[in-house]
């Protein structure tokens, strides 16, 4: 039994990272705008099918595969805010009206990749080649295992960018307080520009790093989307620690619940507890930054 | 380029309406077009081969109209996207049947399928569909007296025989597809083998879209089964070949046939060269088409209508789908033919006598049974060198 618990931790740790580096994609953006990016999933997508492109069709390298993943990722987060967004802003719409937009984006972005690469899935080979990592019967796939030193990686970046310099402090101001940082001389508009190549760009690395275990099709993007979203809010909408607890809380629940109670009503489970823990702490584990907006 | 290649696929599948336009167009004064609904899963997770079933319907009913098959009757097909969502179905059903269709051709599902049954059968259309039929296919007389199947409804014999052949096989597992596909065929497993003597240890639900299966494999190793049996589309089977390798698991590992939805070399490229060594198949005749025996009756059809699918579309079919609709618009034309009529009523009545050798089957209907297909439409492979080929 202590082997099947490990396994399923071990699984669940990984997804929940997973879940959590996307779920800090989205705080980026709701940092920065107050808007829930429903198209969050869709930048995973077009970072696997652009490493994809370069790797199967252009026989490129791996590591410019990565870099032209990020960089694509990151000009899809720019024209979306530019063309989208912005263009939106200038009707100060209320803000219902940016999550239908996003979700409208999403459903372009993935019709517009079934059109051009078809229906069926597209895969390429493990970075580290096929063999699997075992630890005391306890395995998982490289790719997998490749993760975490990623997401790691990742988060102490975006730590390091949200503290120490001057476009992170500025972010962080504005999520805060728009007015005030406004007052102060912050350009929202570049800091908006920014916090959607950021997200987009990470999360076409992690649609990079996944890719190789879990395909990439045009369809994928949603499922991302509605788990990065539930990671983000069990955390504390816009808290980036709380993103990645929130990330392995539903990873671990969603391992164990398949994998010990019934694997019939997995996503059952996982959102029945993501309810009860927003029921108990209705504004996230880490509830500070919320709070701390909303006294304002 | 793959790219091009799914573009020209794309214009290639355009190209072909307007063909079948043409084609109504050319024929010769005092012929009558009638109007069918074809409904398959172009968008939605099944989307791999409800557009193969889309493209293999077409290109039958382009040869039916291009070779007058139906002497006077020229088909003109409403292609409709079903999503892959039984409420899409029902309304694209709907839209048809408004618009004059005479018979409907679909949907991909077994969900739109059993959604569709009571609609078809109200407004006295036939339908004639890719997926299952509803619950309990076996009884006599159908539940619906309009709603018919192509699909084989006896997989899970084959699943199951494909499990028992060769080794000492006591125990099974089984990891299904949680949509109704699934459940049914998985259902079918479980009391085949109840009645054969064989104990499943494991049942495990995934979702279609489900892309980590660890947890219940986590599950079903621990409850060491002789064999496993996988029922799912997409990219699952392939995802649990590898994710079986990667925890140690060295099981025979069945694939029920839809699970070729992909295709053979794309779930090698999925599982991974490591993961194949312990995999079988159950397949359709249209998947190991050049490694059929000669003498199978299907072996002289296939030989025509893949390649013809080929130049058609610049790829071969994925799996199932392309021969089912292929098949099932060629039912339809026999039926419109023996009937002697455009009237839905009549060919309901004579697709009731239905007895038409097809790429999947020897495709049968009666008043008393409305599934053409049965398990002996289906054959146990395997991959070798990258390809799916007859024979354990």
């Amino acid at each position: 039994m202590a082997e099947v618990i490990g396994q399923l931790l071990v699984t669940g740790v990984l997804l929940g990272l997973m879940y959590g580096v996307i779920a800090v994609c989205i705080g980026i953006i709701y940092n920065a705008t107050q808007i829930i990016n429903f198209a969050q999933g869709e930048f995973v997508m077009i970072g696997g099918v652009a490493a994809w492109v370069l790797i199967t069709e252009l026989h490129a390298p791996l590591w410019l595969a990565g870099v032209a993943a990020v960089a694509i990722g990151a000009a899809m987060g720019l024209i979306i805010e530019r063309l989208v967004i912005n263009t939106a802003r200038r009707f100060r719409p209320p803000l219902l009206t940016y999550i239908f937009l996003t979700f409208g984006v999403s459903i372009i972005l993935s019709n517009l990749t079934m059109f051009a690469f078809g229906t069926n899935p597209l895969i390429f080979d493990p970075f580290l080649g096929r063999a699997p990592i075992v630890f005391e019967k306890i395995s998982t796939s490289s790719q997998y295992a490749l993760l975490l030193p990623l997401c790691l990686v990742l988060l102490a970046g975006l730590t390091f960018f949200f503290a120490y310099t001057r476009y992170g402090k500025s972010m962080r101001a504005a999520a805060v307080n728009e007015f005030g940082a406004k007052i102060v001389g912050i350009d929202v508009g570049v800091l908006s520009m920014m916090a959607f190549a950021l997200s987009g760009a990470v999360s076409a690395l992690v649609g990079f790093f996944l890719t190789p275990i879990t395909t990439t099709s045009y369809s994928i993007g949603l499922a991302f989307t509605l788990k990065g979203f539930a990671a983000a809010i069990t955390g504390g909408l816009g808290d980036f620690r709380g993103a990645v607890v929130g990330g392995l809380i539903i990873g671990i629940v969603e391992s164990l619940g398949a994998g010990l109670v019934s694997s019939q009503f997995q996503d059952a489970i996982t959102f029945l507890f993501v309810i009860v823990m927003l029921v108990v702490l209705p504004k996230g584990i880490f509830a500070s930054m919320v709070e701390e907006r909303d006294r304002l | 380029m793959r790219l091009a290649r799914a573009l020209s696929g794309t214009v290639a599948a355009l190209s072909s309406l307007l063909l079948v336009a043409d084609a109504s167009g050319a024929v010769a004064a005092g012929t009558k077009t009638v109007k069918i609904g074809l409904l398959a899963s172009l968008s939605g997770y099944v989307a791999s081969y409800g557009t193969d079933e889309r493209d293999g319907a077409l290109l039958a009913i382009n040869e039916i109209n291009k070779s007058n098959a139906i002497p006077g009757v020229t088909l003109q097909p409403i292609v409709l996207d079903d999503k892959g969502d039984p409420t899409a179905a029902v309304e694209a059903a709907q839209q048809a049947i408004d618009q004059g269709a005479i018979a409907i051709l679909g949907p991909t599902t077994t969900a739109g399928t059993a959604a569709l049954a009571s609609i078809a059968t109200a407004r006295q259309v036939p339908d004639i569909s890719f997926g299952l039929l509803p619950v309990a296919p076996h009884a006599k007389p159908p539940a619906y007296a309009y709603s018919l199947s192509i699909e084989p409804n006896d997989e899970a014999v084959g699943d199951l025989d494909a499990a028992l052949a060769g080794k000492n096989v006591k125990t099974i597992a089984l990891i299904y597809d949680s949509n109704a596909y699934g459940q049914s065929i998985s259902d079918g497993i479980k009391r085949e083998a109840a009645a054969k003597g064989i104990r499943t240890v494991a049942s495990e639900a995934f979702k279609s879209t489900s892309t980590d299966m660890t947890p219940q494999l986590t599950a079903i190793r621990s409850a060491k089964p002789d064999a496993i049996i996988d029922v799912g589309g997409g990219t699952t089977p392939g995802l649990i070949a590898r994710q079986m390798y990667e925890l140690g698991m060295h099981q025979k590992l069945v694939i029920s046939a839809v699970s070729f939805g992909i295709g053979a070399v794309k779930f090698a490229q999925i599982a991974g060269p490591n993961a194949l060594s312990n995999v079988r198949h159950t397949a359709f005749a249209e998947e190991v088409w050049n490694t059929l025996p000669k003498a199978d009756p299907r072996y002289a059809k296939l030989q025509a209508v893949i390649p013809a699918f080929r130049k058609a579309y610049g790829h071969d079919p994925n799996g199932y789908g392309a021969a089912a609709a292929y098949d099932a618009a060629w039912v339809l034309a026999d039926a419109i033919k023996r009937a002697d009529s455009v009237d839905s009523k009549k060919i309901q009545a004579a697709l009731d006598q239905t007895k038409y050798q097809g790429t999947l089957c020897l495709a049968q209907f009666s008043p008393d049974s409305h599934s053409a297909c049965h398990s002996d439409s289906l054959v146990v492979s395997k991959l070798a060198g990258g390809k799916l080929v007859y024979g354990d």
